[in-house]
């Protein structure tokens, strides 16, 4: 009896493995004319919104590359994604890149969104060799892997971050009676990108001088924050800094309402950048401000680039394109291009051509984001980053917008605003 | 029973795991064959606790996560090998199962399960909100990232066939551990606490240094699971390694397959793992629900019509075949293994 | 001071929802004696099922109770008649584990197949209570929280009445403390069994309408609550309607002032060593009556 069922184990764990393994072919990374890229993002969960995002904006991109006689240098091959959904869950990042790399051939990968993904995938991505691009995923040690040439990141890190919160938060200050801040509160999402935010206002406070009064981290998706409402009520705070996600978001600025606590509510993209989030509140939202990045007031690189986007508000209610989709865009144009010079499906040639790789001005290609070109740090940086975007601009695209009258206004850079700000004296 | 005969299906085991990274060549599909390993080693451990001395923890993902850490910290900031690491995590591990296991011990059923639970549950919050614990970083939400020097000695290997291996040779350890406890009288007093722990104090068994036994075991190389799982990761995670999720995982197997069996957490894991692993290629984003679903069907279907899981079901109805054999030691012994209160 | 007192009445709001939520646990324990280990999954349902009706039909939240109450009774009611039930009988002793994993199972299903019909994003519904708030000197109470807690509490009174005052009520309880004098006394004990896991689903559903005013829904807030409701009921005392309106109180006010004065996340870490405890100490929980075993 035992013989007869440890022969079937055996029979059945072979099977099933080898089932598994099917499909198992050695094709090479490109089938004639398509180049394979591999796109991971969290496309359930709770960061499914601006996963959602991202997708669009490589898509985007990828759809009018195609339409536009696609990979030139390669006779014209086609850009084709192939996506997995990471559920913001690292794990299961690391799986499904191991999947599009050992399984799919990717020539080249993209995403994740998500800091802590970020983290834990771009050492997997310099094992296998495979070019990666970083979008989003903001936290600085994503780049901390040492000299290579596979892992680059296009948009901004924690840190480019800083100097234009500097910037914002002075301005602000200069409104407030006192002329500046004394007491500022943080609540940030307890993860990666939430903790690198924390660390950034924390320093912003430390330069001008005011006396950070809360700093809370908030579970992703909580579903009561009345508790950190009431402790910044009673702290004193003139404002507060908020790094979370959509739902926490919607939650907390309704919470403030409903306690009525007046602090100003500044957000920091993510969550307050969700058109959603303005969506769900309509009247709640009044006044509250949120930084964000992309914003087409500031005009757009070319008339093509102004067509596009007339196109793209039109599909969607004029609905301003969220950084995410920007963001997700630039990465992919990027990498496109590195293809372009590469001539190759080849991951190699392709993480050869990104590592030289500098557009600006008449090179740039059609762009919707506010960085100013494309060159990437392959020396390392004084935080011990290599691979980042330096050509970001000063403010990294960076801008303020108010809630005023049920809509966004722009508010700062003053140069581009659509509104006068409503805060302080 | 033949005591040379019963290690026939281990060997059997052990060669067509060797077999195995022959036929899948792909690292993706090696990694699946590590997890499927990786939770039969899980289950097997949870047995000792769960299934053999019937004390049903369902927060024992709480060893997963100490020896996750207790590896990491010792690799990342004092430079120890994991190799010596597990060891140091699982005896670190089965020392902490001992100092809970004497307090709860009294706890029976339901009340020991909650209060296993809520113990991981307060480790998942501490070691997901502190960065640094006792002065030493630890990571917080972001994890605990490996340094990542290539070296075998420093359990990295190059390629997927090294963890392949260890996990199996882990596995058959685990298996040959739980199959001496079975067949002495250790595994004897185990199942006499299944079945009636106070009946079995009142027959002089010293209840509560069995149950120590039985924590420090399952603890010791549940916690050599994780340090091993997080190694072959580089990256250690309190969500994940303090999670629901793998705890429930390790019992869920075990109950399946049949807990207090040799074989079950072996066949469970051996069922459901490539479930999961092939839904992730095919269902894409629902792929979490699907699993789910799949899980939580296959338990209600074994709770309604095999409440013994698979294997327990098996011997249950070969022990009845069996029981006009004369020799009452054998009877007492199958009427034990197929779950206490039978009517047999 | 303020930040006390507002933690103070935010605790006691809590605590009504808490109560319901820990009595939809603790009937079924204390009737059966077995654990329903998706209690949260299944409070879920009702959340669900009252965010339907409000966003499709416009109804106030206040009157889905009718319709959660009953539909998840009925629920309720036939899982015990044809699934829990036929547990009971055929695995004797066992009959505890195996319940609680068959819930644990369901509760499984329940969220997936939640998952898959409304997926994962969260959704809250927006009623005319929404955003409104009730000033009590310097204290708030939002409007949807404060009609909530009171409708808890009257409900908590009313299943007391029913449990020791009513016919019904007493079959049940006398069924709980013994099987067999009650059947002999001839009550039909599964039937019992059926009415009594409805009731407790019914409020599971009561305590979803009373959610749904200003809870963000998702498939996965079942599990947490889930243990919660554990929680409560064994702190409080389980099979116990005043128990489980000790334990709801005592901590949602435990997590309301400590997360004001300290964090949240401080005050889950308290709550779960306070149930270790209690579990260690006094596990008949606070208003329980010691067992001698």
């Amino acid at each position: 009896m035992k013989k007869l069922l440890a022969l079937m184990l055996a029979l059945v764990m072979v099977l099933s493995l080898a089932a598994c393994g099917k499909g198992d072919g050695d094709t090479t990374e490109a089938s004639g004319d398509t180049v394979k890229i591999g796109v991971l993002l969290p496309l359930s969960g709770s960061t499914a919104s601006p996963g959602g995002y991202q997708l669009e904006g490589i898509q985007l991109a990828v759809d009018y590359i195609n339409d536009n006689g696609g990979i030139a240098s390669m006779g014209g091959a086609k850009l084709e994604l192939v996506t997995s959904d990471t559920t913001g869950d690292v794990e299961t990042g690391m799986t499904e890149i191991e999947r599009l790399i050992t399984v799919e051939k990717v020539s080249a990968l993209i995403g994740p969104y998500n800091s802590t993904v970020g983290a834990a995938t771009s050492p997997i991505a310099i094992q296998y060799g495979v070019p990666y691009i970083i979008t989003n995923a903001v936290a600085d040690n994503i780049m901390q892997n040492g000299a290579n040439k596979y892992v680059y990141r296009v948009n901004y890190g924690a840190s480019d971050m800083t100097p234009f919160r500097g910037m914002v938060v002075d301005y602000l200050g200069n409104l407030t009676e006192a002329g500046k801040f004394e007491k500022i509160a943080i609540i940030y999402d307890a993860g990666d990108w939430g903790t690198s935010e924390n660390e950034s206002f924390k320093e912003v406070a430390k330069e001008i001088g005011a006396e950070v009064v809360v700093s809370e981290a908030i579970n992703t998706d909580s579903s009561d924050l009345s508790s950190v409402v009431n402790k910044i009520k009673s702290s004193g705070a003139d404002v507060v800094f908020a790094g979370i996600f959509l739902n926490d978001a919607i939650l907390f600025t309704q919470q403030m309402k409903e306690y009525n606590c007046d602090v100003q509510i500044v957000g920091s993209g993510a969550g307050y950048a969700d058109s959603k989030w303005l969506e769900a509140l309509g009247n709640t939202a009044e006044n509250v401000m949120g930084t964000s990045d992309f914003n087409p007031s500031f005009g757009l690189t070319n008339d093509d680039a102004a067509a596009l986007y007339e196109t793209y508000l039109e599909e969607h209610d004029n609905e301003t394109m969220p950084l995410e989709t920007s963001n997700g865009w630039c990465g992919m144009a990027t990498l496109a291009m590195a293809i372009e010079a590469a001539g190759s499906a080849d991951r190699e040639d392709i993480a050869d051509a990104m590592y030289n790789l500098e557009l600006d001005g008449d090179s740039l290609p059609l762009w919707f984001s506010m960085f100013e070109g494309v060159k990437f740090n392959t020396e390392g940086d004084e935080l011990g980053r290599y691979n980042q975007n330096e050509l970001l601009g000063d403010t990294a695209g960076q801008i303020l917008k108010q809630v005023q009258n049920g809509e966004w206004q722009l508010v700062w850079p003053l140069e581009n605003a659509t509104a006068e700000i409503i805060f302080g004296k | 029973m033949n005591s040379k005969k019963r290690f026939i299906p281990i060997a059997v085991l052990l060669a067509v795991g060797l077999l195995v990274p022959q036929v899948l060549k792909t690292e993706f599909y090696l990694q699946s064959a590590i997890y499927v390993l990786l939770y039969m080693y899980w289950a097997s451990s949870w047995n000792i606790l769960g299934g053999y001395t019937g004390l049903f923890a369902l927060g024992n993902g709480l060893y997963i996560g100490i020896g996750a850490y207790v590896a990491a910290v010792l690799f990342v900031h004092f430079g120890v090998s994991p190799w010596i690491g597990m060891i140091i995590a699982g005896l670190v591990a089965g020392l902490i199962s001992m100092l809970i296991g004497y307090p709860v011990f009294k706890l029976k059923g339901i009340y020991y399960a909650l209060a296993s639970i809520a113990l991981m549950s307060v480790f998942e919050l501490i070691f997901n909100n502190e960065t640094s614990i006792f002065g030493i970083y630890t990571g917080g939400p972001n994890g605990l990232r490996f340094t990542m020097t290539g070296n075998a000695l420093d359990m990295q290997f190059s390629g997927k066939e090294g963890y392949y291996f260890l996990v199996l040779a882990l596995l058959i350890i685990v298996l040959l551990c739980s199959d001496r406890i079975q067949h002495s009288k250790m595994g004897y007093y185990f199942r006499g606490i299944r079945a009636n722990q106070d009946a079995a104090a009142s027959l002089g068994v010293n209840v509560l240094r069995y149950k120590l036994t039985a924590h420090f075991i399952s603890a010791f190389f549940t916690a050599i699971g994780g340090a091993v799982y997080v190694t072959t990761f580089l990256y250690v995670n309190a969500k994940t390694v303090f999670g629901m999720e793998l705890s429930f995982a390790m019992m869920l197997f075990c109950v399946l397959g049949g807990a207090n069996t040799l074989w079950g957490p072996v066949i469970g894991a051996l069922i459901m793992v490539p479930i999961q692993q092939g839904l992730r290629i095919a269902a894409g984003s629902n792929m979490a629900a699907m699993s789910s679903l799949i899980y939580g069907v296959a338990l209600c279907l074994v709770m309604l019509f095999i409440p013994d899981g698979i294997l327990g079901t098996l011997k249950d109805l070969t022990v009845r075949r069996r029981k006009r054999a004369t020799d009452p030691l054998q009877v007492a012994d199958g009427a034990a293994n197929g779950g206490g209160g039978a009517d047999d | 001071m303020q930040l006390f007192l507002q933690a103070l009445l935010d605790g006691i709001l809590l605590g009504g929802i808490y109560a319901t939520l820990g009595l939809g646990l603790s009937i079924a324990y204390g009737i059966m004696h077995i654990i329903n280990w998706a209690a949260g999954q299944t409070m879920v349902i009702g959340l669900y099922v009252s965010y339907l009706l409000i966003t499709k039909y416009g109804m106030d939240p206040y009157v889905t109770i009718l319709f959660t109450f009953t539909l998840l009774g009925a629920l309720g009611f036939v899982l015990q008649k044809t699934m829990i039930n036929r547990i009971i009988d055929r695995s004797g002793d066992r009959a505890g584990a195996n319940v609680l994993l068959f819930t644990a199972g369901y509760g499984y299903v329940v969220t997936s197949v939640l998952e898959m019909i409304f997926g994962t994003l969260s959704v809250t519904a927006t009623t005319r209570y929404t955003g409104q708030s009730i000033a009590i000197g310097f204290l708030y109470a939002p409007l949807p929280k404060l009609i909530s807690c009171v409708i808890a509490i009257v409900a908590t009174v009313l299943i007391y009445i029913f449990m020791h005052k009513s016919e019904l009520g007493r079959a049940i309880r006398a069924t709980s403390q013994d099987r067999n004098t009650a059947q002999l006394m001839g009550i039909n004990a599964k039937l019992m069994y059926c009415i009594g896991f409805a009731l407790s689903f019914a409020l599971l559903g009561l305590t979803a309408s009373l959610l749904v005013p200003y809870y963000p829904i998702t498939p996965y807030i079942g599990i947490s609550f889930s243990f919660k409701a554990l929680i409560i009921v064994v702190i409080g005392g389980e099979g116990n309607v005043k128990g489980a309106f000790a334990g709801g109180m005592f901590i949602a006010l435990t997590e309301k002032i400590l997360g004001s004065l300290v964090s949240d996340t401080f005050a889950q870490i308290m709550v779960f060593c306070l149930f270790i405890v209690v579990l260690l100490v006094r596990p008949e929980g606070l208003m329980g009556k010691r067992v001698k075993s």
